[in-house]
């Protein structure tokens, strides 16, 4: 018997197709998870195009107005690194602190962990864009996993990687609605650490929270102010995040459910969602045989 | 219809999608235009019925895998079929008007655009809606369906500047000047 005509076979094969396609779309999400092996099929081809598309409306649309000149611009660059590296060092002292405290009672000590960076492009965002992530360059093979933050050369925080698929990541940007709560401290006027805030993502590209009710020893309460750095101290984020900025401080109003508390709106420091690049901060694994005070 | 062409557009157009739909966002809310949805509806418009089944199934594969959806604890997870099946549904009801339109006119595409997208976001609400009861999507039936289906108008609008361009590729794509069927009359 001669073999249909190919037009008869397409016709015949559409059916089937369409119910497997009904079947995945209804089938829950621990009997599809391998689909994700194929996003590469897609997004290999179209990140470059992508990337160029989202570079040529960057040169029109910066992330952030541009800086009065490029020497001014590195020297703030320089100076938030040092000041970044100074808090989280003092962080990661406070943190010692505990641990040696801990150590005394029985418990291992946590050495301070490496973090490997890596400049990123971003070429994309996800096609659902209820999802708010943005696809940037950078995969498994160069160290990029669900323990990656993605920030800006400018150390603002712009999201942790939730997913990677062949040679990209996709970023999970926290002023997007349905981001995680995170939890964040108020820099008070002489850069040291205040009082926290619990922030969450209002929706409008900022975020915002109550500050907790913290008594100055003189019996005054620690107010946050107008302009004032927030920074993330969540434990529930890798340690590569450890201080990275928030945001500045745009608002602030007393608590409705809370009156003697305040409400704060944080806008990062450069339209988020906009940024060209980004730096992917990975902690790498402890070396070995560097395990300090015996604990491993 | 010619495969090549065809897969061409549709990597410019998904290329276009993702580079751009954060910059075509209206505000806060997931309102963008989509520039593969405009080619889904000029390739309907024009191309065999088979040839527009399989497009619009191969754009609607391609949408899902580029898509992320947001589950309870914060992952990220890939869903095939929603995005795929509104393609379809969507290709079938242009080819089902195409006969009562005047199809080169980019009027014409961007109000088969609106028809088309309303019904694609509607199958798409339901489809999620559904899977949102035994999933653990982030999902608020309501709001997305609003977003959907203002997204759907921005890409009529969209569709007003760029089917015109998609409309002269039409010949890259090979698609078969329309000409009426003629009765032939016997006797006489």
């Amino acid at each position: 018997m001669a073999p249909a005509p190919h037009h008869l076979q397409a016709r015949r094969a559409l059916p089937v197709a369409v119910v497997a396609l009904v079947l995945f779309a209804l089938l829950p999400l621990r009997a599809t998870y391998w689909v994700e092996w194929f996003k590469p099929l897609v997004l290999i081809p179209t990140g470059p195009i992508s990337g160029v598309f989202r570079s040529v409306v960057r040169l029109a649309l910066p992330a952030s107005p541009p800086p009065p000149s490029e020497e001014v611009e590195a020297l703030t660059n320089q100076a938030r690194h040092f000041e970044w590296l100074y808090l989280r060092e003092r962080a990661e002292n406070d943190k010692l602190r505990g641990d040696i405290v801990e150590l005394q009672r029985g418990a291992e000590l946590i050495p301070d962990l490496p973090v490997a960076l890596r400049l990123a492009p971003v070429i994309g965002a996800s096609a659902e864009l209820s999802s708010g992530l943005l696809t940037v360059r950078g995969g498994a093979g160069h160290g990029i996993d669900t323990n990656t933050v993605a920030a800006t050369t400018g150390l603002q925080l712009v999201g942790r990687v939730v997913g990677v698929s062949g040679p990209t990541a996709r970023v999970r940007v926290i002023t997007r609605p349905g981001s995680p709560k995170l939890d964040t401290r108020v820099m008070t006027a002489s850069g040291e650490p205040g009082p926290r805030a619990l922030l969450e993502p209002s929706g409008d590209g900022t975020l915002r929270g109550v500050v907790e009710y913290v008594q100055t020893p003189g019996g005054g309460v620690v107010e946050p102010a107008v302009g004032q750095v927030v920074r993330l101290d969540d434990p529930g984020w890798p340690a590569a995040s450890r201080m990275l900025i928030v945001g500045r401080v745009v608002s602030v109003e007393p608590a409705p459910e809370h009156p003697l508390r305040r409400l704060i709106v944080v806008e990062p420091t450069v339209r988020i969602e906009r940024v060209a690049e980004v730096v992917l901060r990975s902690t790498l694994p402890e070396p070995e045989g560097s395990a300090r005070g015996g604990g491993r | 219809m010619r495969p090549l062409p065809f897969a061409v557009l549709a990597w410019i157009m998904l290329g276009l999608d993702l580079g751009l739909r954060d910059d075509l966002r209206i505000g806060p809310h997931a309102v963008a235009p989509s520039f593969t949805f405009i080619l889904l509806v000029v390739v309907a418009s024009g191309a065999p019925a088979v040839h527009v089944a399989w497009a619009s199934l191969v754009l609607g594969l391609a949408f899902d895998l580029a898509s992320d959806w947001t589950l309870a604890s914060g992952a990220s997870a890939t869903i095939i079929g929603p995005n795929a099946l509104a393609f379809v549904l969507a290709a079938q009801l242009v080819v089902a008007m195409r006969a009562l339109v005047f199809r080169k006119n980019p009027v014409t595409i961007a109000f088969l655009a609106l028809l088309a997208g309303a019904v694609a976001q509607t199958l798409l609400v339901g489809l999620m809606t559904l899977r949102a009861a035994y999933d653990p999507v982030q999902w608020d039936a309501s709001e997305q369906l609003g977003e959907r289906l203002l997204s759907a108008v921005y890409t009529a609008l969209l569709a007003l500047p760029v089917s015109p361009l998609l409309l002269l590729a039409g010949g890259l794509l090979g698609f078969q000047p329309h000409t009426p069927r003629r009765i032939r009359v016997r006797g006489g």
